[in-house]
């Protein structure tokens, strides 16, 4: 196991180093240009090289990139001219952020997918399993920039209960403050995780309870909760992975929940860092991204070891 | 928090079927009243420049927080040279900095004009070339330190002296364009410094009311990289709290060499979303909202809040590539600026614009009464192209899809591209990011990178002369110059502009910039669209803003009423 576990963080480097490249390359060849929003409207070809040869874009690509991935090695994620900021500190910021946004967004998505998709299976094909259903497909159709602009309509403008963006109110403010903050962002990012999570709970327990194991359970006289316990742990698995992946995706930062809800996350940073061709901020932003990816499915790896027997047999 | 919670969980279980209930809710509520509003017989037409007087010159009180969101997607930055552009100067730099020369800018009259800031004084040499600026004696910059003449040079230095120890590349590339003209500069003694410029050089005094004047002490002690963190002016806000992507907090400086700030805090929000910013303003979270959506504007004054519109130095125009056909034959250019219907354009902005024909506005000194032309005349505009020997026409136009002061570019260009085909023009709209677009701007229509582009969407800020006019100007056709992306050449306007650039009394210089502006827009270089109306909204609590003909006002007369 511990092997495995080994095997799959040496693959997770080339990995890293592949999207690194990827990004690069993409960033040299998209339009536009690193310095057009540092520069004054009007700025002369002279005041542009003398930029352009202080921040180094005057190095061919391959240098460029070499000199970027010495400095990462050397723990150096430079520094942004967009921001005036050393970039490690925008992204430790940022994620932090981001983090405490995914950790509400998949406790509630998460939470709320299971216990609508154990239910589902429960009462499958009555009508709250139909409901349910309807809700998941809804869940992961419906765009969550789309819901989040609803919600400010309907939270904020209307009924005044939420704020409509930030993280803090201007007074400060303690823990309620924060969770009135949080809400609307959080419950915007977990709608799709809602739908998922729902749909591949009551598929996979579905699928259980048709295995053979559970007649006999049922043979041997347990009640419909005994079994559920047995059934939901064989279930569990599948779910797992999907559970995992939703964290995943959350960690990345949503561009979109977190720019209508200011919410100064990783989503953010990155997407102003693509508009600005900031390329030091997006290179170590998708980079913290691809490895926050690769840790969240090491880990629901780990944890599919632990409760599935089988795939400990096979590692 | 108990409440909050449970509230919370007894919303779970049926949210999603709140939701589903809110949309038709929402919609019966916006998109009724946006169905409504277009066919408004008062929308159609700009809506007249307004402000609550009463709340603007009520001066009783003082005191108080004011919370602004603002359309930046960041924090404007406050170095030397602001980011976040007019909107950084508007919060941040006007607030925190001085420059040599400040504006007038409290007032909303006339638009406002550079007026002594750190220099109390000046005199000019007789040749016209040297300036001696008598400086403020006993200010302090917010670290404490003095303010004098070397704090002067230092600024100067930072910019435009690679030879000194804090030149920041950055800081030229923001703002060096605008010090073009000056040749050197020197200490005289602790508050008196001389600028000589290459050329005898009427704009020096805009020009130096762009340049702030940073603590040197600040600067040294935290270098060019971190000083934004710790950034000390002399300004009459100083920062109090500073949390990058999040939140500014000003605070007066009680040691204000003027009049001094009323409020007691100042607050800026980055919003960059329209509806955010409305909620935001409609829960209270803020008392001041910038370019909310306008379809929202008639929910918001019933709702009394103060709508604050006036025209300021903020055009929208097409500018055509010249170099080549169709639009090398000024006929053509004239026919397209003869066939946008602007009134309609500014009817789908909801009024928060005016119809423009000129660069600038009526009542703005720079404005050409003698021209009258580039009223909504289709006929006109057809025997134009037939003069020109035009039939049929396919061009493309690169517009901005956002970015800051570009107003509504989606549907504004939309609207353009039916005028045009009433015109028999085919119009293929390539939508650009703004800052693709500026790069196209600079670079001009002639680089074989951007010559495929027929007519591109400017919305430059022309509140000073030299960037409002120099981009007509043939020395300025890129690459040598900076930046007349058109390559719009006319010896008769290039003279007047030097003409008003070695004029010296404002009166006369304004009659020849207003000269120099009509030549040009008779041969259509550009096509004006709309004015913006720097559409702002504010709590009735805010009193004593004066909204502006300008991208900034003054803070200082601000307070809040309980």
């Amino acid at each position: 196991m511990t092997l495995m576990f080994l095997r799959r963080l040496g693959l997770a480097i080339p990995t890293l180093l592949g999207v690194s490249v990827v990004i690069f390359l993409l960033m040299s060849v998209l339009p536009g240009d690193p310095l057009a929003g540092l520069l004054a409207q009007d700025a002369t070809a002279a005041d542009r090289e003398a930029l352009t040869h202080s921040l180094g874009l005057d190095a061919p690509l391959a240098v460029r990139y070499v000199r970027w991935l010495g400095d990462v090695l050397h723990g150096d994620f430079g520094y942004s001219p967009y921001r005036k900021r050393d970039v490690s500190e925008l992204l430790s910021t940022a994620f932090l952020n981001t983090v405490q946004l995914a950790v509400a967004a998949a406790t509630f998505g998460i939470g709320t997918g299971l216990i609508l998709g154990v239910l589902a299976a429960l009462m499958r094909g009555r009508f709250l399993d139909r409901l349910v259903s309807m809700l998941a497909m809804t869940g992961i159709s419906i765009p969550s920039y789309w819901v989040a602009i609803l919600l400010i309509i309907i939270f904020s403008a209307t009924l005044k209960w939420l704020p409509a963006g930030g993280m803090h109110s201007a007074h400060g403010g303690g823990f309620l403050d924060y969770v009135k903050h949080v809400a609307m962002p959080a419950f915007a990012s977990a709608f799709v995780s809602i739908g998922v999570t729902a749909r591949m709970t009551r598929a996979s327990l579905l699928e259980t309870y048709n295995m053979d194991f559970v007649d006999l359970l049922r043979a041997k006289g347990l009640r419909g909760w005994q079994v559920l316990r047995h059934v939901a742990k064989t279930a569990a698995s599948p779910v797992l992975t999907v559970a995992g992946l939703q964290v995943g995706f959350l960690l990345g930062g949503s561009v979109l929940v977190e720019t209508i809800f200011s919410w100064p996350g990783l989503g953010q940073l990155i997407f102003q860092a693509i508009v600005a061709r900031d390329f030091q901020v997006l290179q170590a932003g998708v980079l913290v991204v691809a490895v926050t990816f690769v840790l969240m499915n090491l880990l629901v790896d780990v944890l599919q070891l632990l409760i599935d027997p089988r795939l400990r047999k096979a590692a | 928090m108990h409440r909050q919670t449970a509230q919370k969980r007894t919303t779970h279980h049926l949210s999603l079927l709140v939701v589903l209930t809110a949309v038709i809710v929402a919609c019966a509520s916006s998109c009724g009243g946006g169905g409504g509003e277009s066919t408004n017989k008062a929308s159609t037409q700009p809506r007249a420049e307004s402000s609550d007087v009463a709340a603007e010159k009520d001066t009783s009180g003082h005191g108080g927080t004011l919370r602004i969101a603002m359309s930046a997607g960041n924090i404007p930055i406050p170095d030397q040279f602001v980011t976040e552009g007019g909107e950084g100067v508007r919060f941040v730099r006007v607030n925190v900095y001085d420059c040599l020369l400040n504006w007038d800018a409290g007032q909303g009259a006339t638009p406002p004009d550079p007026i002594p800031g750190l220099a109390s004084s000046w005199t000019r040499s007789d040749d016209n070339l040297t300036w001696t600026f008598a400086l403020r004696q006993g200010v302090k910059f917010h670290d404490g330190s003095p303010f004098n003449a070397d704090a002067v040079i230092f600024a100067l230095d930072r910019v435009l002296n690679k030879e000194s120890e804090f030149y920041s590349d950055s800081q030229r590339g923001a703002g060096a364009a605008v010090l073009g003209a000056i040749a050197s500069y020197k200490k005289i003694d602790d508050f008196t410094v001389a600028i000589t410029t290459k050329k005898p050089w009427g704009f020096l005094l805009y020009d130096l009311a762009t340049i702030t004047i940073p603590s040197p002490a600040a600067v040294r002690q935290w270098g060019n990289k971190a000083y934004p963190q710790h950034a000390s002016g002399t300004g009459p806000f100083k920062i109090a709290k500073y949390v990058e992507g999040q939140v500014l907090e000003l605070e007066p400086n009680q040691d204000y060499w003027g009049t001094k700030a009323k409020l007691a805090k100042l607050v800026l929000y980055p919003k960059p979303e329209p509806a955010a910013r409305l909620a935001a303003l409609q829960s209270g979270e803020v008392d001041w909202a910038e370019v909310i959506p306008p379809d929202s504007i008639e929910q918001v004054k019933a709702a009394g809040y103060n709508v604050l519109l006036k025209t300021y130095p903020h055009t929208i125009y097409y500018g055509f590539n010249t170099y080549r056909a169709p639009f090398n034959d000024v006929r053509v250019r004239q026919a397209v600026a003869y066939g946008i219907d602007r009134a309609g354009i500014v009817s789908i902005i909801q009024g928060a614009g005016k119809p423009a024909t000129q660069l600038m506005y009526e009542g703005h000194p720079w404005r050409d009464t003698t021209f009258t032309g580039y009223d909504y005349n289709p006929q006109k505009a057809k025997e134009l192209l037939a003069q020109a020997g035009v039939q049929t026409l396919k061009i493309s136009v690169a517009y901005p899809t956002g970015g800051s002061g570009n107003m509504w570019p989606g549907p504004m260009n939309e609207k353009f591209q039916q005028d045009m085909r009433a015109l028999g023009i085919e119009v293929e709209l390539v939508p650009l990011e703004w800052n693709t677009l500026l790069t196209v701007y600079r670079a001009g229509l002639a680089n074989p990178d951007y010559a495929k582009y027929d007519v591109f969407w400017f919305s430059p800020n022309t509140q000073a002369p030299l960037f409002a006019f120099s981009s007509y100007l043939t020395e300025r056709i890129p690459p040598a110059g900076c930046c007349n992306a058109t390559g719009y050449s006319n010896p008769q306007a290039d003279a007047l502009f030097a003409k008003a650039a070695s004029a010296f009394e404002k009166a006369q210089q304004d009659k020849i910039l207003a000269e120099f502006q009509g030549t040009m827009i008779r041969e259509a270089p550009i096509a004006p669209v709309v004015h913006d109306l720097n559409l702002r909204v504010l709590s009735p609590k805010v009193r004593g803003w004066v909204q502006p003909q300008s991208w900034w006002g003054d803070f200082r007369s601000v307070w809040m009423k309980d």
